[in-house]
């Protein structure tokens, strides 16, 4: 339905995004992710006609949105990162105003505000002004807003940054109601990696404007199937510890946690017993120890050797 | 466009604080400036210095000759005809006149030259006179019959001008009050007079000997006047700045690219802009300029047209000034650094404020700055509301009008080349 092909942009002399190709099938909910500066509301913005790629092209159905960017405007729907609402206006004069630029009119869109701010929660809340409601609330109208012209693809930029768990929720669910009861296309971006887990079937993963890694959550974990991850609870911290720990071969990361140590060894590498040995020379007692499968964070830190939300 | 200005007059409208800035402040500057400093806006205008031309055609020898010959073939006594022509021997309207422009006061401004009739009308078309005071044959006569007689129709002095002027009304407005003083004079002596004044009877007495067109002379522009207007003006400018600041904030949070999202038109945003600061301008300058009328009586018994002629300069400036926001936006979007684009309609509201009599009175500017000043939207509507505050005629306000409106449109088309095309970056 919708795809990016080697989508290039420059600024001054600076590539902020090189060839990134990636598709959306109709109906599909996907995962951008990647740290800041990984390029990803740059790609956003060429792909909804807001910046002109230096290279490459962005097809709907096959046809270029470049040259032909009204196809893509009545059937994209764009939530940004900011809060992109009137603070002295209320949600329903916000929603009014914006469905109206995008052509709707009369009881077709008051039905559509009510039938939204149904679904977010704050039908009942209204005629509020938007700069009394918390960052959740205003998340939530900043959501619908983009919603009021029943877009076929909704692309989704970072919508639950700082917001509490309830409104979260709320915009959790009105996306999968959107993805899976109404058949839309998702595009969804995220720091926080189990929201995208949660949701998109596929992501792709950027850094450094390109996309060095995508698919399913199965198949990006097989990165590191031939890793294990062990979580070492320690009495108290050992720089030492740590230092031997980190010079062992099977090893591969190390990570310093608030309750011990994060480690990715290779998979039945049998390092345990050098581990205990070192924790007694060190007089560092193990509390406890977890072994499991590597997650998508860890994927994303074998990758990009940066956590999501540096 | 509706929708758009609905939104911007409604953010506009909804800021108390801003509210409070272009409402109140404003009243308060006024008041102060208005106590403390009297004295420095009195008489701000141009400094008034007529030149005229007095051409006189008439003879009084000949007047008086042709008043006798008339007498004599009049149904009256001999001895009414004597008195009656020793009563025309003594008065004399042409040497009252001369009197009026000797009179110091009446000099001060007012520098009247004696010429033949072609080189005054040539003095005229060349701009040298401004006007043309004419008093015609047989102008003695015609006095004489309507004053003694009440005979005829009076005599009339002409007054010639190449167009209608402040200066010329000012003329025709002390020519005025000299005929008024006259007729008065005239009346009393004829009431008080002997058989003859009897025989001109009280009719001459309330009937003028000469006339002449009435129209308002001219005022002085008092402190208040001049602060209310002055203050409102710049406070008005003002709106297209804070139209452009509330613009930054669309910028910066994004609204503007969502709007771009929906397929908005710059047109259509910058239309509701344009049209949101237009209706929020005449707003304020009305709730100012009549707060200011109630608070400090600034214009009391003034006509309908007064009040007609104010509305038209102001709906013109305030037409300029939306024009100046819709200008100060497209900037805004085009430069990188918004809060740059914000600095320079801030810098350019003060620089206008300073050079069009806003800040500064007119009186106290060099003639170059003043000359300058004229051409900002707010110099050109300060000068057309003294000007017409001091009786100026409806054509004096026609250039300014029209200039107001073509300032807008060619800021408005201005602001529509500068805003970036969608897909810039």
């Amino acid at each position: 339905m919708l795809e990016t092909v080697e989508l290039r942009k420059t600024f001054k002399g600076k590539t902020a995004v090189e060839e990134v190709s990636l598709y959306l099938d109709k109906g599909e909910s996907v995962g951008l992710i990647g740290p800041n500066g990984a390029g990803k509301s740059t790609t956003i913005s060429m792909i909804s006609t807001l910046l002109k790629p230096t290279g490459g092209d962005v097809r709907l159905n096959g046809r270029s949105v470049i040259k032909e960017p009204q196809a893509i405007r009545k059937v994209l729907g764009v939530v940004p990162q900011e809060i992109a609402l009137y603070e002295e206006l209320s949600a329903y004069e916000n929603l009014k105003f914006f469905g109206r630029v995008y052509g709707l009119r009369g009881k077709e869109l008051e039905a559509k505000i009510q039938e939204l701010l149904e679904i977010v929660g704050l039908r009942e809340r209204q005629k509020e002004l938007i700069k009394t409601f918390s960052g959740g609330m205003k998340r939530r109208i900043n959501i619908t807003a983009a919603l009021l012209h029943d877009p076929k693809i909704v692309i989704m930029d970072e919508p639950t940054v700082g917001i509490d768990p309830q409104s979260r929720n709320h915009i959790l669910d009105t996306v999968r109601l959107l993805n899976r009861d109404k058949g839309t296309t998702v595009l969804y971006t995220s720091h926080y990696m189990e929201e995208v887990e949660q949701l998109c079937a596929r992501m792709y993963v950027m850094d450094h404007g390109r996309i060095i890694a995508s698919g399913t959550k199965e198949e990006l974990q097989l990165i590191l199937s031939g890793e294990d991850t062990l979580l070492i609870g320690l009495n108290r911290p050992n720089p030492g510890l740590s230092a031997d720990l980190q010079a062992m071969d099977n090893v591969r990361r190390l990570e310093e946690t608030e309750q011990g140590l994060k480690l990715n060894v290779l998979k039945n590498s049998r390092v345990l017993p050098a581990i205990v040995q070192a924790a007694e020379r060190h007089r560092v007692q193990i509390t406890n120890i977890h072994v499991q499968s590597p997650s998508l964070e860890d994927v994303f830190l074998h990758l990009t050797g940066r956590t999501l939300r540096d | 466009m509706g929708i758009f200005f609905k939104k911007d007059f409604l953010v506009y409208w909804r800021d108390r604080k801003e509210m409070m800035v272009a409402f109140l402040l404003p009243i308060a500057l006024i008041l102060v400036l208005g106590f403390t400093l009297p004295n420095w806006a009195e008489d701000g205008g141009e400094p008034l210095e007529i030149k005229a031309a007095l051409v006189v055609a008439d003879s009084r020898e000949d007047g008086i000759v042709k008043f006798k010959t008339g007498l004599e073939a009049s149904p009256i006594s001999d001895e009414e005809k004597k008195a009656l022509a020793e009563q025309a021997e003594a008065i004399r309207p042409e040497e009252r006149l001369t009197e009026l422009f000797a009179d110091e006061k009446v000099r001060s401004f007012l520098e009247v030259v004696a010429l033949d009739e072609r080189s005054a009308l040539r003095q005229l078309e060349d701009g040298q006179v401004d006007a043309v005071l004419t008093v015609p044959e047989g102008y003695t006569a015609a006095a004489l019959d309507m004053l003694l007689l009440n005979k005829g129709d009076g005599a009339a002095l002409m007054l010639a001008a190449e167009e209608e002027s402040l200066k010329v009304n000012v003329l025709r407005s002390v020519l005025n009050g000299w005929l008024s003083d006259m007729n008065h004079e005239a009346a009393i002596w004829s009431a008080g007079g002997d058989d003859g004044g009897d025989r001109a009877g009280s009719e001459t007495a309330g009937r003028p000997v000469g006339g002449i067109e009435r129209i308002e002379g001219v005022e002085l522009v008092g402190s208040f006047q001049y602060y209310s207007l002055a203050i409102s003006i710049f406070f008005a400018l003002s709106v297209a700045t804070t139209t452009a600041s509330k613009a930054v904030a669309e910028k910066r949070e994004q609204v503007f690219r969502r709007l771009l999202l929906a397929g908005a038109r710059p047109y259509r945003y910058l239309s509701g802009k344009a049209a949101s600061t237009f209706v929020m301008c005449m707003l304020q300058m009305t709730a100012l300029i009549a707060a200011s009328h109630f608070l400090f009586r600034l214009f009391p018994g003034k006509p309908f047209a007064f009040w007609a002629g104010m509305a038209a300069v102001v709906f013109m400036l305030c037409l300029a000034v939306a024009g100046l926001s819709a200008v100060y936006t497209a900037l805004l979007f085009r430069m990188d650094n918004a809060d740059a684009a914000s600095g320079i309609s801030f810098i350019l509201m003060f620089v206008f404020g300073m050079i069009g009599g806003s800040l500064v009175p007119l009186n106290f500017l060099p003639d170059w700055v003043k000359e300058i000043g004229g051409w900002t939207p707010n110099g050109l509507a300060l000068t057309s509301l003294i000007q017409w505050i001091q009786g100026s005629p409806v054509s004096d306000l026609r250039m300014p009008l029209v200039y107001q409106g073509l300032f807008f449109a060619a800021v408005m088309a201005a602001s529509l080349l500068i805003f970036p095309r969608r897909g810039r970056g």
